[in-house]
């Protein structure tokens, strides 16, 4: 192949479509017809001035093949100039970012990486702010991402491994993980998922997230997430693989257990003792989510004679009137704080506190006092939602559980309570997450995990990795 | 003989420990009290105290025969010695599910909930019950092992706020009939003995401390216990309960302010129940999988066996008395020769193939 440039420069405009943001700049170098095509706004113009565009502009001797020899004596940076043959890689190339450079007469083509994609500043997460520890979040560059962790994992053993997905987006996507602690099973198995996936775009983590999970229709998310490089650290360091997918700030795990839902990073800035009793919040928290609601439906619609006398008698007196069955009330408040969340979300955030007087005060007050509802459902109902976000990584599972509790306690009273419960613990210990049982250290029992569950031991007397899951170096510590 | 353990049927000693603990409340706290009381009065004590000793007795020769992953050589053995253990024990197993279905039916309607058809019951309970087995037996040993210490907690604290007056004095066996009588009365309700016998079918991971016997131990001691004192609390009028632990709930210290503890007696006992026969339908189904080889088809077959009779049945308590016939007996002789000749099985194919390697 002998580079004609006008043809390869047609060519690569018909690929793209004519589009407008494809640039073409057009020069000549030591005698030679030159030509560098980029997209507008990826690139930094300021390198591609001073350090390509520049010196080679000033190249006052005839060039003669082979011109690698040469680009490389006079660009800066001679390592990061790649060489493509076929031009359906150059197109590729060129919409990741990359800068093609045609010569008259050569052979190939040669490819500069000089991507400066738009992004924004690395700052604190708004969905895993902390009262103590370090701020950073990941941002939607992969590149800073992995720099983020690097930054905290200083070790050659540190593996990077870059993938690509999507047939149209092309999204980067890094595989990271320790060399000789995470097991090769699980890496392979992770590599083996992402290289299967064939859709049209990977925009976020969450593509990925669905891809990686081992089943399909689960109502528990079985991969990790967190938008916080320090998080992700110390899961690399106890066998995890972390995913991190360009264009997305939030960082994938694997495997997962339920409990890591239940953890936080404050927990290890802070003593054990504090630490324990935080997540006995959080479990009670996540218990008065899921359960409370619908044990109250079961207790006011068939089982009132289960309650003591003196909290009956409250209990008869804030509900008498009520025109809706319990359960029907219940599932309008639900109703109501659902709708209330989701408006609360999208709308802008200067109109926030107006809703939240509007939803506290307004609705709810008003549909008490006109006895439309009972204070007693408002108050079960408030309480179970700020529980939910005790546990903010299961906030959507839990809010299907809710549901469906308040519906079983509904038709069938306390046993469909329990049932429910019974079933939704059978349901979760027959999920595995890449070998890992999702319920441990708890289903099965691994004794030396117990000490970083519920209950929580000083950070000195942690060390050995967690046994839950397969990894191939279990002492962290002396 | 292959060394590698099948994980289908593999569970750790610690998990046969919870097993035994969850399977040993249910079925000798379940019905049996009552249904002795009903026959021999205060000698129901004596009877279960020696059940519980002959099942210990038995359990030995099941755990050996667990140990020494007697299910792999029984696989390898010839059809006409595999066929009919695996028929017998089909046989067993079903009988026991069926009966303990209908207990557990029974008591969900009778005691808490009168207003819910048993249908009902069938149709919520058995899906969790059958997903599960379909699952295989680490989902059942590991919903165990989670719900082991809710359970252990709560019947600690029934028992913990008893109200009630205690006379041992009841507890003296009174013998209205002879002993050979008595003894009778005892082998009749066979269907409550070999609680264990679905062990025959694990193959045990030794897995750290050995839990096994010091579960063994308490979980009998403690039936022995409850029993004791529920005899001692309510004399012959236990003959009329359907279930102990509910009957020491009811009534309680703390009644005025946290309310009846009715539902706290449900709890542990429709887990204890979940588990139990989860245990009991997969046992089942591996031995109708040791004879037609397609578990999958083995488990469907025993679903539709067990529910095709459970929709149909009207009145529980003709169950009740057809297992105190001569399915009573049967049950009895079986549950306890069963694993005795499974391990003089084992001894004799261990030396064939010691012989052959």
């Amino acid at each position: 192949m002998i580079m004609s440039i006008d043809g390869f420069i047609k060519q690569i405009k018909d690929a793209f479509v004519n589009s407008d943001d494809l640039m073409v700049r057009s020069f000549t170098s030591g005698g030679l017809d030159c030509a560098i095509i980029y997209i507008d706004g990826w690139i930094d113009k300021e390198i591609l001035d001073q350090d390509v565009l520049k010196p080679l502009i000033e190249v006052n001797v005839k060039l003669v093949p082979p011109y690698l020899d040469k680009l490389k004596s006079t660009l800066f940076f001679p390592e990061d100039i790649m060489v493509s043959y076929e031009l359906g890689e150059v197109c590729t190339k060129v919409a990741s970012g990359d800068i093609a450079l045609l010569m008259e007469g050569a052979e190939s083509f040669f490819m500069l990486s000089l991507r400066k994609p738009p992004m924004r500043a690395v700052a604190e997460p708004p969905t895993e702010s902390v009262l103590r520890g370090p701020r950073e979040g990941f941002i939607e560059d992969i590149k800073t991402n992995i720099a983020l962790l690097r930054k905290r994992l200083r070790s050659p053993k540190l593996v990077v491994t870059m993938m690509n997905a999507g047939r149209y987006s092309n999204t980067s996507i890094a595989i990271m993980y320790i060399d000789g602690i995470a097991d090769e099973k699980i890496i392979s198995a992770v590599k083996e998922k992402i290289s299967r996936i064939d859709i049209d775009g990977v925009i976020d983590s969450y593509y990925v997230a669905h891809r990686l999970q081992e089943r399909k229709f689960s109502i528990f998310d079985e991969v990790g997430t967190s938008e916080k490089p320090d998080i992700v650290a110390s899961k690399i360091l106890e066998g995890r693989i972390a995913v991190l997918v360009d264009g997305s700030p939030v960082c994938l795990t694997v495997p997962m257990l339920l409990l890591e839902s239940f953890q936080d990073s404050y927990d290890y800035y802070s003593s054990s003792f504090r630490s324990t009793l935080v997540r006995m919040y959080r479990l009670l928290g996540a218990l008065f989510t899921i359960i409370m609601p619908g044990m109250y439906v079961a207790l006011e619609s068939f089982h009132m004679h289960l309650l003591p006398l003196k909290f009956l008698i409250v209990l008869f007196n804030a509900t008498s009137g009520i025109p809706f069955p319990p359960a029907i009330e219940m599932l309008i408040v639900l109703l109501l704080f659902e709708i209330l969340n989701q408006a609360s979300v999208r709308m802008p955030r200067f109109m926030g506190i107006s809703l939240s007087v509007v939803g506290a005060i307004v609705l709810g007050d008003t549909a008490v006092k006109a006895g439309l509802i009972s204070s007693p459902a408002v108050l079960i109902t408030a309480l179970s939602a700020i529980g939910i976000f005790c546990v903010p990584d299961q906030v959507q599972t839990f809010s299907i559980l809710r549901t469906l509790f308040v519906i079983l306690g509904a038709v069938l009273g306390l046993y469909g309570i329990i049932i429910a419960s019974v079933g939704l613990v059978c349901y979760t210990t027959s999920i595995n997450s890449y070998g890992t049982p999702f319920l441990a250290p708890y289903a099965p029992i691994v004794a030396p995990d117990l000490k970083d569950g519920f209950l929580k031991a000083d950070e000195v007397d942690m060390g050995t990795r967690p046994y839950s899951f397969p990894n191939k170096n279990r002492r962290r510590a002396k | 003989m292959n060394e590698t353990l099948n994980p289908e049927r593999t569970i750790y000693n610690r998990q046969m420990a919870i097993f035994i603990f969850c399977i040993a409340i249910l079925a000798k706290l379940a019905d049996l009290p009552a249904l002795l009381t009903r026959q021999v009065q205060s000698s129901a004590f004596i009877l279960i105290a020696i059940y519980c000793v002959l099942e210990v007795i038995v359990f030995v020769f099941i755990y050996l025969f667990a140990v020494g992953r007697g299910v792999e050589y029984l696989n390898r053995s010839h059809p006409a010695v595999k066929i009919p253990i695996y028929a017998i024990l089909f046989l067993l197993l079903i009988f026991k599910l069926f009966f303990l279905s209908t207990y557990a039916i029974n008591v969900v309607t009778d005691l808490f909930f009168d207003t819910i058809d048993p249908v009902i019951i069938v149709m919520t309970m058995f899906p969790i019950i059958a997903f599960m087995v379909k699952k295989g037996i680490q989902p059942i040993a590991r919903t165990a092992e989670f719900f082991f210490l809710i359970c252990f907690l709560m019947i600690a604290f029934i028992f913990m706020f008893l109200d009630t007056e205690v006379n041992f004095n009841r507890l003296k066996p009174i013998f209205t009939d002879a002993p050979a009588k008595i003894l009778d009365k005892g082998l009749s309700v066979g269907l409550f003995f070999g609680d264990t016998t679905s062990f025959l079918l694990v193959m045990l991971r030794k897995h750290q401390k050995n839990y096994v016997p010091v579960s063994l131990f308490f979980s009998y001691l403690l039936v022995i216990a409850i029993t004791a004192l529920s005899i001692a609390i309510f004399g012959n009028a236990l003959s009329i309960s359907q279930n102990i632990i509910v009957e020491l709930v009811t009534y309680n210290q703390i009644v005025a302010i946290i309310g009846r503890l009715q539902w706290i007696g449900l709890i542990p006992i429709m887990i204890l129940i979940t588990v139990d026969l989860s245990f009991l339908f997969w046992g089942t189904a591996e031995a109708l999988t040791g004879i037609i080889k397609k578990r999958e088809i083995a488990t469907y077959v025993v679903l539709l066996t067990l529910l095709i009779p459970l929709l149909a049945i009207s009145n529980y308590e003709r169950i009740f008395e057809f297992s105190t016939g001569p399915v009573g007996y049967i049950s009895f002789a079986l549950s306890f020769l069963l694993p005795i000749v499974c391990y003089i099985m084992l001894c004799v194919l261990r030396r064939k193939y010691a012989k052959v390697n």
